[in-house]
């Protein structure tokens, strides 16, 4: 109209062809990073590999050779231990971060984590239930770890729909008392860990205390690829999400208005959020601040833009998890550091510079 | 092409809407004049569909406003709040490019119309800037401009002069934060697209600015109307009377749309 | 460069492998080796039955709590009992892991047995019977079944004197018309929010039953906090601490101000008492020493047999 404008079509065309280049090239260099990193997690440990011990114990296994029990021992940590772990730790911190990428743009708040709905106190409380349980009944102590790894994942799934329910008002599910139902169903998780902690005996305590700090000493391959299947669907309907999450992003109104019926993409967003940390949760205890800040780091380094973010999460997640599982095994042998007490040390400070950055600079990233 | 039968919506005992009657066809522009808190807002959002529970029919193209699926609604009816808020860096093209959400078109297609529309609103050097660092007048533009791009036409069909034909475009208080200059040149740019079949229902306080364009007015009060008709049988010293309560001066202009001042 | 290579030639394969022969990795054949037992000691209680059976020599690395007797301290630690490391673990190539009750993770057995190594964890029954049975058991794994005899036999001779000299002393209170039991309270720490203090399945509850001491908190199980007034209530004649606690004389005296001691009769004359931790509050070869030890602290209560 009044003012000249210089972008041409073909200029912006290009532009947005760059940008998709710069992010999909960045894309490919987290990717490389997390392959480089597997292959260090595979590595670093506290017991000492020999690559060439493995590629003997390799060939005498496809030559149908028995082993020496060096060569076992030595392809029993590779494969039986560390592999594992390693898939799990991918495909946990890929949940987890995709998770809050989510919840973030969901309740479109930067500051938001997936345990804002009280899956993770639901799942503590209802592992530190089963615990106390087990420990008082031993004859339950057969199938322990499922019956903790099925508790947690029921009572995740529970707390998210009890804080649905609390939350749901005639005109659709209100964010605000989605976040105040979920403060209250944390803190009666918390009541009901203290209560249980106060009663049980010293064992069950240590365990509860240890189940809360998160680990990934456990995990075998079955677990894994039980997670793993879950996970790749899981994955697809994130990616399903990225748009209605840009139109989140505008508010709910406007993106009612542009078409995206809000009700029940909230209500997926929801349940897939609890679905996939009920499941990382379960298996692994609570892994605190993945979900927070991994949207945080890929917003920095890729885009605001879901088209971008959501994948860049879960490259993102699944780096930072491998990352925190191998010095979780690496910086005190033979001692292992539980991985939640690692992400969180990472976590949390890094947290307190965003809030002290957002209150400096009113605009966050 | 737009018809409200009988909209009453009430919120508890208290009363924000009352048998509105009212229809718009293509290429009208519409103003909503009224105090504040009158049911002017709300009355748009019901229109936009937003509120599910009045009642009263809303009739937009051929189906009740609630019958249309969600997609469908989008590409024929945009609504601009007064505010707009993003919380994360998006980029202003990249909110455009949001208007073309629902459409199959290429990069080269959707860049196309977006370059067109951003050129009209002038907010072509606005491309690359975080939205959440612009002003509130410029994101009021990339917000108009976001709406306008929504309701554009597929790029795979042919363009035509009555490109906006059976479209709805609601504003509420498009010009609030635009400065001297910008707030008729938005409106020129938006009569322009009325030509080209667009319907407008615009909620404005700026009744000096929106009355030349208007073709239809509408006073509220308390929920009802007062009156409506052309703006000069609507506006007069007696009806602004008893919409706002004091009493204005209307000076005459040549094109018989009274210029009103205290 | 050649390490990262194979590395990604040996993933590959890996994944291949593990498809064409998942679960039979376990069934494979271990060709046996002839060496020497190497063994994990989980436990303060494990590692010093090992060190009193002479066996030290094959421990090649313990868990935190291995403190006693000293040389045991400067082993390699794995960390506490309840969270090992499977890895760590596996890191010092031994044959046998020997743990207390709670060692785990629970994933941990399952682990090291698949990695041929021998795990027993034992279950601790907390008095003088647990204690001979965790003893024979042990010296027939470690083969020292005759050494483990000669241990149960001397520990079962001083405690029979030592419960015989507690019964005597009841019964010539007895006599003189004394007839109240002395009560005694175990505290394991302190806090200004309450005790924690051994109830009853405890080794200090073993204690002051051979000693003829009642235990203030037996109607508790295990370890717990006490509040304040149930303490007030049962008001025991004596405390004993545990001796990690104390780091000084002072640290007693503030314990007999504590709110929930002060009342009592220990607390009014301050009648407190420290216990060597790694004997009382677990199972030891030691544990004549710390029954003589109760039975010396307490001694002012009864008249002189003599």
């Amino acid at each position: 109209m009044l003012m000249h404008t210089n972008v041409s079509p073909v200029q912006l065309q290009l532009t947005l062809y760059a940008r998709r280049k710069k992010h999909l090239r960045a894309f490919m260099v987290a990717l490389l990073l997390a392959v480089i990193l597997l292959l260090v997690g595979l590595q670093a440990g506290s017991f000492k590999q020999s690559i060439g011990i493995l590629f003997e114990a390799l060939s005498h296994k496809l030559n149908q050779r028995a082993l020496s029990q060096e060569q076992y021992l030595q392809w029993y940590v590779f494969s039986e231990l560390r592999a594992p772990r390693i898939f799990m730790a991918m495909f946990v911190g890929a949940l987890l971060a995709m998770s809050g990428c989510a919840m973030q743009g969901l309740v479109r708040n930067p500051l938001a984590d997936p345990g804002l709905i009280g899956i993770s106190g639901g799942a503590a409380a209802a592992a530190a239930t089963a615990l106390a349980l087990i420990n008082h009944y031993p004859q339950l102590a057969v199938g322990g770890q499922y019956l903790i790894a099925l508790s947690a994942f029921v009572g995740a799934l529970l707390a998210v729909w009890v804080v649905l329910i609390v939350a749901r008002t005639p005109a659709g599910m209100a964010i605000s008392s989605l976040i105040l139902a979920g403060v209250a169903v944390n803190a009666l998780a918390g009541t009901h860990i203290g209560a249980i902690s106060y009663m049980a005996n010293d064992d069950a305590l240590r365990q509860i205390t240890y189940w809360t700090m998160g680990s990934l000493g456990g995990v075998t391959w079955s677990k894994v690829l039980f997670v793993g299947a879950l996970s790749l669907p899981i994955i697809g309907l994130f990616m399903h999400l990225r748009q209605p999450l840009n139109l989140f992003a505008l508010g709910e109104n406007e993106a009612q208005c542009m078409g995206l019926e809000v009700s029940k993409y909230k209500r997926l967003i929801l349940w897939l959020v609890a679905f996939s940390v009920a499941l990382a949760t379960a298996l692994c205890g609570i892994i605190g601040f993945v979900g927070l800040v991994v949207p945080h780091i890929a917003r920095t380094l890729f885009s605001a833009d879901h088209k971008y973010l959501m994948p860049a999460c879960g490259a993102l997640g699944a780096i930072l998890m491998l990352g925190a599982d191998t010095a979780s095994r690496a910086l005190f042998p033979p001692l292992e550091i539980p991985i939640g007490i690692v992400t969180s040390a990472v976590g949390a400070p890094f947290f307190l510079y965003l809030l002290a950055k957002q209150k400096a600079g009113g605009v966050n990233a | 092409m737009l018809n409200l039968q009988n909209i009453s919506l009430s919120h508890g005992a208290f009363t924000l809407l009352d048998g509105l009657n009212l229809s718009l066809s293509s290429g009208d522009f519409m103003t909503v004049i009224g105090e504040n808190g009158c049911g002017k807002s709300t009355l748009l959002r019901c229109i936009a569909g937003l509120h599910a529970s009045y009642s009263g029919n809303v009739t937009f193209g051929q189906r009740s406003v609630d019958a249309w699926p969600a997609k469908l609604l989008a590409k024929a009816r945009a609504f601009v709040n007064q505010h707009n808020q993003v919380q994360f860096a998006f980029l202003t093209e990249e909110v455009l490019q949001l208007g073309r959400i629902n459409q199959h078109e290429n990069l080269a297609q959707s860049s196309a119309l977006i370059c067109q529309v951003a050129e009209q609103l002038s907010i072509g050097h606005l491309f690359g800037r975080d939205v959440r660092t612009l002003s509130g007048g410029e994101r009021q533009r990339v917000f108009i401009a976001k709406a306008l791009v929504q309701l554009l036409p597929n790029a795979n069909e042919a363009k035509t002069e009555r490109d906006f034909e059976g479209k709805l475009l609601l504003l509420d208080e498009p010009t609030s934060a635009l400065d001297f200059r910008f707030q008729k040149a938005m409106m020129d740019v938006i009569k322009g697209f009325c030509q080209q079949g667009l319907g407008v229902m615009c909620v404005s306080h700026d009744i000096n600015l929106v009355l030349p364009y208007a073709t239809h007015v509408i006073l509220l009060a308390n929920g009802r109307c007062l009156a409506q008709g052309s703006a000069g049988s609507v506006i007069t010293a007696q009806n602004l009377h008893q919409c706002f309560g004091v009493m204005p001066k209307l000076i005459p202009q040549a094109n018989s749309v009274p210029y009103i001042t205290h | 460069m050649y390490k990262f290579v194979s590395l990604v030639l040996l993933i590959t394969s890996m994944s291949v492998q593990l498809w064409a022969s998942a679960g039979d990795l376990v069934k494979t054949e271990v060709t046996p080796s002839n060496q020497q037992m190497r063994i994990i000691a989980s436990g303060g209680s494990i590692t010093e039955i090992i060190y009193a059976l002479g066996k030290q020599q094959l421990i090649v690395a313990t868990d935190s709590t291995s403190l006693f007797p000293a040389p045991a301290a400067a082993l390699p630690k794995l960390g506490y009992f309840r969270q090992l490391s499977t890895e760590g673990i596996l890191r010092f190539q031994p044959t046998h892991l020997f743990g207390a009750q709670a060692t785990g993770p629970e994933t941990l057995s399952a682990q090291l047995e698949a990695a041929g190594i021998e795990v027993h964890i034992f279950n601790e029954q907390r008095d003088v019977a647990g204690l001979h049975q965790l003893i024979s058991e042990l010296g027939q794994l470690l083969s020292s079944v005759d050494k483990a005899e000669q241990l149960n036999a001397s520990i079962t001779a001083q405690v029979k004197a030592l419960k015989s000299e507690a019964q005597e002393r009841i019964k010539t209170n007895q006599s003189i018309g004394n007839t109240k039991p002395l009560t005694a309270l175990f505290v394991m720490s302190d806090s200004d929010r309450g005790l924690t203090v051994a109830g009853g399945n405890t080794v200090p509850q073993a204690l002051f039953d051979d000693a003829g001491i009642k235990n203030a908190a037996q109607s508790l199980a295990d370890y717990k906090v006490m509040d304040n007034e149930s303490i007030l209530a049962a008001n025991p004649d004596i405390i004993f601490v545990a001796s990690h606690r104390v780091k000084d004389n002072q640290a007693l005296q503030r314990l007999c101000q504590h709110p929930a001691l002060k009342a009592t009769h220990a607390g009014r004359n301050c009648v407190i008492s420290t216990m060597e931790s790694s004997s009382a509050l677990g199972l030891s070869p030691r544990y004549p020493q710390a029954l003589h030890t109760v039975l010396a602290r307490t001694a002012s209560f009864y008249a002189d047999a003599h």
